[in-house]
């Protein structure tokens, strides 16, 4: 029999309303998936009064209250979005025993609608640079192989949503930290338009660059989360051309954007290629185009990333500085050497950065190139004295605040791989409408590890 | 960028670093240094809309 665990978000919905699953048997059986799989080290928490929360859902339904889709459903938040009530550390010793007295904007938005908060999320500290061997929690470990890193910084998200713990784990992405993490687990990764989540209560990594936007187990998920995590408002739902045809629809395939760098295995392109030749199949009319270079894209958002990181922890480091992990204060030091005439300087590279990029993209209703340019990259790799990076073609998106959506699409030596689509703002239902047909089409998404 | 320098820079902002983790961080803000170049070549490549 299945899991009830495994039912997708909508199913698990429908069966509620039905009356033939309760939240509690729902939560009861996620939380014996969280304690199956601890190898994972997915979770830094879960919620003591998670059965409590089931209870109140189902006792609001029962009485004909229905407050909105999530209700009963249950869901995780990486630990850099507070939950009140609950740990909320970033994954730091810095802020060791801090427990969040007030939900962030997107967690009350998931609370409002009786949503079970069911735990917390392992992150690289401050969603900064990882994996960190020397940090008060484990790093997370990726399911597919749990020698290999998980990617971050919304490392426990993507643990636990490609290692069939929960449906659907709140992230944060301010250089890729969404959609990289989906690809090297094999999980969908959905980063919203600049603006369209809100990031109150979220520890800032870089307020310029950082976007709240879900991990979960499929397209129709990510779609229905993110509908959830807005305000509404003038933004089109993500959810509204799910399942409809993608016949003419264009979309540009930037393959030498990824293709070209050295860096790229040989199986990201492979698989990449791959998709565009289903999506071809599918109706839509592919072509090949070409995408501005992106290193100006890396070096401005850089620049902006390091000097705003470093004012965001100005008083912590003046505090508690010894708490921090070296990694990461190492990082947070780079940020010195950028001065506010440099700032200044990026800053005013974004406008003609955004407008160079839209230029490209115009008359393409998508734009498909790869997430990350390789699969997660063992633990071995890491611990040395420098950091490693690993090359993706994310941080662009989060300049220019377009929506990016990663969807599995292959393995590289039994790890996956993520393609990356990409639309103008406010165009997420367009992104989901593509992700889902890609996945309708392929058997990425229904693979699970060890099955 | 000199040691003495990025010393100096990290010293205005509170921050302390020695030995080995100063030396990774001051390969890193070197090369935060060229990316603030680049920046900078690439905007004398297109006309300033705010100037």
């Amino acid at each position: 029999m299945t899991s009830p665990a495994d039912l997708t978000l909508l199913e698990a919905a429908a069966a509620l309303r039905s009356g033939t699953l309760t939240s509690r048997s729902l939560t009861e059986a996620v939380l014996e998936r969280i304690e199956a799989h601890k190898q994972l080290c997915a979770f830094t928490h879960v919620a003591a009064d998670a059965l409590a929360q089931a209870d109140a859902a189902d006792a609001r339904l029962a009485a004909g209250n229905d407050p909105g889709p999530f209700c009963g459903l249950p869901v995780a938040i990486k630990d850099l979005i507070d939950v009140a009530g609950q740990p909320a550390t970033c994954g730091s010793a810095v802020l060791a025993g801090r427990v969040a007295d007030a939900d962030a904007a997107a967690v009350a938005r998931l609370r409002a609608q009786g949503a079970v908060l069911i735990g917390k999320l392992a992150t690289y500290e401050f969603a900064m640079v990882g994996p960190d061997m020397n940090l008060p929690d484990p790093p997370a470990r990726n399911p597919w192989n749990i020698d290999h890193i998980t990617g971050g910084s919304s490392s426990g998200s993507a643990a636990a949503v490609a290692g069939g713990l929960v449906r659907f784990a709140l992230g944060t992405d301010t250089g890729g930290s969404v959609r990289s993490p989906a690809a090297y687990c094999g999980c969908v990764g959905l980063k919203p338009s600049f603006g369209r989540v809100p990031l109150a209560g979220a520890f800032p990594l870089s307020p310029s660059l950082d976007h709240v936007g879900p991990l979960a187990a499929t397209v129709a998920e990510a779609a229905l989360a993110l509908d959830a995590l807005g305000d509404g408002g003038h933004w089109r739902p993500a959810s509204a051309m799910i399942g409809k045809s993608i016949e003419g629809l264009r979309i540009g395939y930037a393959r030498r954007w990824f293709a070209d760098d050295p860096q790229c295995s040989a199986a990201v392109v492979s698989a990449l290629d791959d998709a565009a030749a289903m999506l071809s199949m599918r109706g839509a009319r592919v072509s090949l185009i070409e995408l501005p270079d992106y290193a100006p894209y890396e070096a401005a958002a850089s620049v902006i990333l390091h000097a705003e990181a470093l004012a965001a922890h100005a008083d912590l480091i003046a505090t508690r500085q010894a708490a921090y992990g070296k990694p990461t204060l190492q990082c947070l030091a780079f940020g010195a050497v950028v001065s506010d005439t440099d700032l200044a300087l990026a800053r005013r590279a974004v406008q003609p950065l955004t407008e160079a990029m839209t230029l490209a993209m115009a008359g393409h209703d998508v734009v498909l190139t790869a997430t990350t340019l390789g699969p997660a990259l063992p633990f071995s790799a890491f611990g040395g004295e420098k950091a490693v990076w690993t090359p993706m073609r994310t941080i662009a998106f989060n300049l220019t605040g377009q929506p990016a959506l990663s969807v599995p699409c292959g393995f590289d030596s039994g790890l996956p791989l993520g393609l990356q689509l990409v639309a103008g703002l406010g165009a997420e239902d367009m992104l989901c409408r593509v992700g889902h047909a890609f996945e309708q089409a392929t058997d990425h998404a229904a693979l699970r590890p060890g099955a | 960028m000199s040691e003495a320098e990025f010393q100096r820079l990290l010293q205005a902002k509170g921050l302390k670093l020695e030995g080995k983790a100063f030396e990774a961080a001051l390969q890193g803000a070197r090369h935060l240094r060229s990316e603030v170049a680049r920046v900078a070549r690439y905007l004398e490549g297109k006309p300033d809309k705010n100037a």
